[in-house]
């Protein structure tokens, strides 16, 4: 088990409860997968600094957890199916 | 004055205490970065060799994430 950071960009035209269910399939991922959700750090809409996916602007979010190595592929397989899920990146956060 | 440089002779992140350098702290990677993007070399910033490092990555990192541009002025879309 390590812990890390997962830097999350969800689609904008997101409500609230669309917003809550991403969140959700995120953690749920993680937790099939063995691992421990710690926090969301929730940035809130923000202007992208080049488009993604089409979209100009995207809704920060910051999760630290913690997981095994062997399981990051993994869940990044699973994110990237997920139309509202723009972008992601998984940060070691050792020491 | 001996030359000219852009901040100062010091390492902003040594006056500041900084541990480690954020990827998430994109209002201070900004001043690292030319309006182009690109990473401005210590030379001219006054960067010690080990902030400059990391400063490398969290710049990289906050351009994965779109917090700063790969190429071109800030938030010029849209």
């Amino acid at each position: 088990m390590r812990n890390y950071e997962g830097a999350f960009i969800f689609r904008p035209s997101l409500d609230d409860a669309g917003l809550e269910e991403e969140m959700g399939s995120v953690e749920e991922l993680i937790k099939a997968d063995g691992g421990e959700i710690k926090e969301w750090d929730k940035w809130g809409k923000r202007r992208l600094s080049y488009e993604i996916k089409g979209e100009s602007d995207g809704y920060y979010a910051f999760l630290t957890f913690e997981v095994d190595p062997a399981a990051i592929a993994r869940l990044v397989d699973a994110y990237r199916l997920r139309e509202n899920i723009l972008r992601n990146m998984n940060i070691v956060m050792d020491q | 004055m001996p030359r000219s440089e852009r901040h100062g002779k010091f390492c902003r992140f040594c006056q500041d205490k900084v541990e480690h350098i954020d990827y998430k702290d994109e209002k201070r990677l900004l001043r690292f970065v030319t309006e182009q993007g690109k990473i401005i070399p210590r030379r001219v910033t006054g960067t010690c060799a080990r902030h400059q490092r990391q400063l490398a990555v969290a710049v990289k990192r906050a351009r994965q994430i779109a917090l700063l541009p790969f190429v071109g002025r800030h938030h010029k879309h849209g």
